[in-house]
């Protein structure tokens, strides 16, 4: 799959077993990139182009709504595909945050196949 | 809502064989005094329509094993210090999640605190705690509701 991916979570642990899962939808090594929060992922976006972020909510510094906020105020939200993948699970507040360009999200704990079937959808890949 | 010791143990099963393809069982700490010793706890709080905690306790072992089934690796190649107590904060993190949705958080705004790593439980007795086993290695999770302690 040709698209640089971004994770952007607070747990090293997560990001690895998040990093294996984009392995499997075919997301090669070299275009798999780690933050471990929203500023830390605003400035990876200042440096490479991505096409798909893996956002969590709850995390120091800069969490996960601000992040989006950021990507709003940039006006880059709509090029930079955001799927929320966090403990969240406030109707209103994934609304809030669907309002804001995040295209999708996934509740944690999730399986490893959910996720991977949802890369392919977003991307645009047949899974 | 009702939420009871029961429903802990269908949060706790359902999360960890997700999450670290960990299968857990129910345990009962009086049938054996051989209990390993829990070798860290981590808190999350949560506040809005619903106050309160969640404190979970691990023994090394199942620290390993954790960390072991969410990475896809050997338990000789995890570090209890490093790759064992994240598991433990993002299992914390998780089980806060759940037990907030169990309560109501779908529909009800509230915030969870980020998971932190604890040196001692809260000294009040827990709404709602169960013992979980997985081959002899054990989890303790307790969730202290803030209004059941005013209660009390």
């Amino acid at each position: 799959m040709n698209c640089n991916v971004l994770i952007v979570d607070d747990s090293p642990i997560l990001r690895t077993a998040i990093k294996k899962v984009v392995r499997l939808a075919g997301v090669p090594d070299d275009r798999i990139h780690e933050a471990g929060n929203g500023q830390e992922a605003l400035d990876v976006l200042e440096t490479i182009w991505v096409d798909l972020v893996l956002l969590d909510l709850n995390m120091p510094v800069m969490d996960g709504e601000q992040f989006v906020v950021e990507l709003q105020k940039r006006d880059v939200i709509s090029d930079v595909a955001v799927v929320v993948v966090s403990t969240e699970s406030n109707k209103e507040r994934l609304q809030r945050l669907r309002d804001l360009g995040v295209r999708s999200s996934l509740h944690k704990p999730f399986e490893p196949e959910d996720l991977c079937r949802l890369i392919t959808e977003i991307m645009g890949v047949a899974s | 809502m009702s939420f009871d010791n029961k429903s802990l143990q269908n949060l706790i099963m359902g999360a960890l064989e997700r999450i670290a393809f960990l299968v857990v069982e129910p345990t009962d700490p009086n049938v054996t005094n051989d209990l390993p010793p829990a070798y860290a706890s981590a808190k999350i709080d949560f506040e809005g329509f619903a106050m309160g905690s969640v404190v979970v306790s691990a023994s090394e072992g199942f620290l390993l094993e954790m960390a072991s089934g969410i990475l896809g690796v050997e338990p000789e190649d995890i570090s209890v210090e490093v790759e064992g107590l994240d598991a433990l904060r993002e299992i914390t993190n998780i089980l806060g999640g759940e037990v907030l949705r169990a309560l109501g958080g779908d529909d009800n705004p509230s915030k969870l605190s980020l998971p932190e790593v604890i040196n001692s439980a809260p000294s009040t007795w827990p709404t709602a705690s169960c013992l979980m086993d997985a081959m002899g290695e054990l989890l303790y999770v307790s969730w202290y509701s803030k209004a059941a302690k005013k209660a009390a």
